[in-house]
C-alpha cells in the first residue's frame, strides 16, 4: 500500500515539476518585455514592478521545479507550489470575472484567458495540493514509523 | 521670438515684396499665431484650430480666393486632458511633442469654376528635434517659404493676366482636367512622402514595426499613450525607426474602409493626422461608421476630395496592406496590437499593449547591447 502510495506521489511530484519547468522555461524563452505585457494585462500590478516582477518570476518558477523534481523538503516546496497555483487561479478566475481581456501568459504570450484556461489551471491546483497532502502523509508515516522503532 | 520670412536673405528676399508671412510667438518662444500676407497687404490670420478664414479680391479681372488656417496636430489626445480650450498657448506648455501646421489654399477664378488651385503646407514641430525654444525651426521655414513662393507664383500670374503662365499650374477647365486631372496641385501640393508608414532615422539600429487594427481598443490605446513617447523619446532622436503596419481584423466592421483613408492620407503626405484622428474618435466612428465624416475634420476639403477619389478609385491602395498582412503571418501574428522589435535582423514578436516604461526600459537594454 505504501510503495502504491509512493508511485503515485513520485508520478504527481514529476508532472508539477514538469508544469512550473515549463512555465519558466517558456517564458524565460521571449523577451521579459512578453511576459511584463502580460502581467499588465492583469491590471493588478503598478508599472515600476512589471520588468522585476517579469525578470524574476519565471526564474522563481524555475527553481521550485527543481525543488519539487528533487524531492528535497517536498513538504515545503510542494506547499509553495500550491500557494503559486492557488495564487494565480485567484487572479484568473478575478479578471475573468471582471471581464478583463488577459493574456493568461502561463505557458509563454498568446494565451487568451477563457474558461478552458481556469480549468486546466485548476486541475494544476489540484494536482499540486494532492502532491503536498502526499508529502505531509509520508513524512508522518515516515516520523511515526522512526518513534515506535526500538531505541538504541 | 519672431519669425520673419519676409526678411530672409536671398530669393526670398525679393518674394518679400509680394508677400510676407511671420509666425508670432509666445512667451515660451513658441509660435502661436501664423500671419499671411499678400501683396497687396491684405491679411489673414489663422490663429484657431482648424478654422478656415478666407480672403477675396479682384485682380486683373479675376476673383482671387485664398484660405488659409493653421492648425495643431498633436500627438496625444486632447481630449482626454483638460485645458485645451484655452488655446494654443496651454497646449505649447503641456505637450512635448506636437505639430503646427499652417495650410494655405489659393484659388484662381475667373468665372464659375476655379482656374486654378494652389496650395501648400507649412509645418513646424516640436519635441521632434532638439531645437528648443532657440532652435531655427528649420522645417517649419522651410515649409513656409514654400508657401511664399507660391503666393510670390500666383501674383506674379496676375500681374500678366489670368491665362499667363500656363504651364506652371494646370487649368482646372473642363477639358484640361481630362488631359492633366492631378496637376492642379501637383506642383504645391505637400509633397507625398516615400513610405508614408515609416519615420525615424535610416541610421537608428533598432526598427519598431506596430501592428495595429484602427477598430481595436487596445490599438488606440498603444497609439495615444505610448507611442507619442517613442517617437518624442527615440524617433525623433535617430535612435529607433517607427514602422506602422495595418492588420485589420475581419471581426472589425468599418476597419478596412478606415484603413483605406489613412492610407490614401498617407499619400498625400497626411498619415499621421489621418490616423491620429482615426484612433482620437474610434469610439464614435466604430458605431455609426462614418469614416469619411470623421476625417473631413482634420483635413482641408481639397485634400478630403482627394482622399475620397483615392479610397474609391485607387485599386492599388491595399498594397501596403496586403505586404503588412502578409508579414503579419511570417510573424506568427495572432492578436492587435503587436509591435515587432527589430535588432539586427532578429524580430522579436510582443503581443498586446505595452506601456511606455517598460518599452523604455527594454529598448535601452538593446540599444545598450549594440
Amino acid at each position: 500500500m505504501l510503495k502504491r502510495g509512493k508511485f503515485w506521489l513520485l508520478l504527481g511530484r514529476i508532472a508539477l515539476a514538469v508544469i512550473f519547468l515549463a512555465a519558466g522555461i517558456a517564458k524565460l524563452r521571449e523577451p521579459w518585455l512578453q511576459f511584463a505585457v502580460s502581467i499588465n494585462s492583469f491590471k493588478i500590478v503598478p508599472d515600476a514592478m512589471l520588468e522585476p516582477i517579469a525578470r524574476i518570476l519565471p526564474w522563481f518558477e524555475v527553481v521550485v521545479g527543481v525543488a519539487v523534481l528533487s524531492g528535497i523538503r517536498l513538504k515545503w516546496t510542494s506547499s509553495l507550489a500550491t500557494v503559486i497555483l492557488g495564487g494565480f487561479l485567484a487572479l484568473l478566475i478575478r479578471s475573468w470575472a471582471m471581464g478583463i481581456e488577459v493574456d493568461c501568459g502561463c505557458f509563454g504570450s498568446g494565451e487568451p484567458l477563457g474558461p478552458q484556461v481556469i480549468l486546466r489551471d485548476s486541475l494544476m491546483l489540484v494536482l499540486s495540493l494532492a502532491v503536498t497532502i502526499g508529502a505531509f502523509m509520508t513524512s508522518r508515516k515516515k516520523s511515526s514509523s522512526s518513534e515506535t522503532s526500538p531505541q538504541v | 521670438m519672431d519669425f520673419a520670412f519676409g526678411a530672409t536673405s536671398g530669393a526670398d528676399t525679393a518674394h518679400a515684396d509680394n508677400g510676407a508671412i511671420s509666425v508670432h510667438s509666445a512667451p515660451n518662444c513658441i509660435p502661436v499665431q501664423v500671419d499671411i500676407t499678400d501683396d497687396t497687404g491684405n491679411r489673414f490670420i489663422g490663429n484657431e484650430e482648424t478654422e478656415a478664414i478666407p480672403m477675396n479680391r479682384d485682380a486683373s479681372g479675376s476673383k482671387f480666393a485664398t484660405q488659409g488656417r493653421s492648425l495643431i496636430v498633436a500627438l496625444i489626445d486632447l481630449d482626454e486632458v483638460p485645458g485645451v480650450d484655452q488655446g494654443f498657448e496651454s497646449i505649447f506648455e503641456r505637450y512635448p511633442a506636437f505639430t503646427l501646421r499652417a495650410e494655405v489654399f489659393i484659388k484662381v477664378f475667373e468665372a464659375g469654376p476655379p482656374l486654378r488651385e494652389l496650395q501648400d503646407v507649412g509645418e513646424y514641430r516640436r519635441g521632434f528635434e532638439n531645437t528648443g525654444c532657440s532652435g531655427t525651426a528649420h522645417t517649419f521655414i522651410i515649409g513656409v517659404m514654400r508657401l511664399l513662393l507660391i503666393f510670390a507664383s500666383t501674383t506674379a500670374l496676375f500681374a500678366q493676366g489670368p491665362m499667363a503662365g500656363q504651364n506652371m499650374v494646370a487649368q482646372n477647365t473642363p477639358a484640361a482636367a481630362k488631359k492633366t486631372p492631378v496637376t492642379v496641385t501637383k506642383a504645391a501640393a505637400p509633397a507625398a512622402v516615400k513610405n508614408f508608414k515609416l519615420s525615424g532615422s535610416p541610421a537608428a539600429t533598432i526598427t519598431i514595426e506596430v501592428y495595429t487594427d484602427y477598430e481595436c481598443p487596445s490599438c488606440r490605446n498603444l497609439y495615444l499613450q505610448t507611442l507619442p513617447e517613442l517617437i518624442t523619446q527615440y524617433v525623433a532622436k535617430g535612435k529607433v525607426q517607427l514602422l506602422h503596419r495595418d492588420f485589420p481584423l475581419p471581426q472589425h466592421q468599418y476597419s478596412k474602409i478606415a484603413t483605406r483613408y489613412a492610407n490614401a492620407a498617407g499619400q498625400l503626405g497626411q498619415y499621421d493626422i489621418v490616423a491620429n484622428q482615426l484612433f482620437k474618435t474610434q469610439a464614435e466612428w466604430s458605431q455609426n461608421g462614418n469614416v469619411d465624416g470623421t476625417v473631413a475634420k482634420v483635413v482641408a476639403p481639397g485634400d478630403l476630395q482627394k482622399i475620397r477619389d483615392l479610397v474609391k478609385n485607387d485599386t492599388h491602395l491595399d498594397d501596403t496592406v496586403t505586404t503588412d498582412v502578409a508579414m503579419a503571418n511570417k510573424d506568427g501574428l495572432n492578436q492587435t496590437p503587436t509591435l515587432v522589435v527589430v535588432n539586427k535582423g532578429k524580430r522579436q514578436k510582443i503581443d498586446g499593449f505595452v506601456p511606455f516604461m517598460i518599452l523604455k526600459s527594454y529598448i535601452d537594454q538593446q540599444l545598450a547591447k549594440n
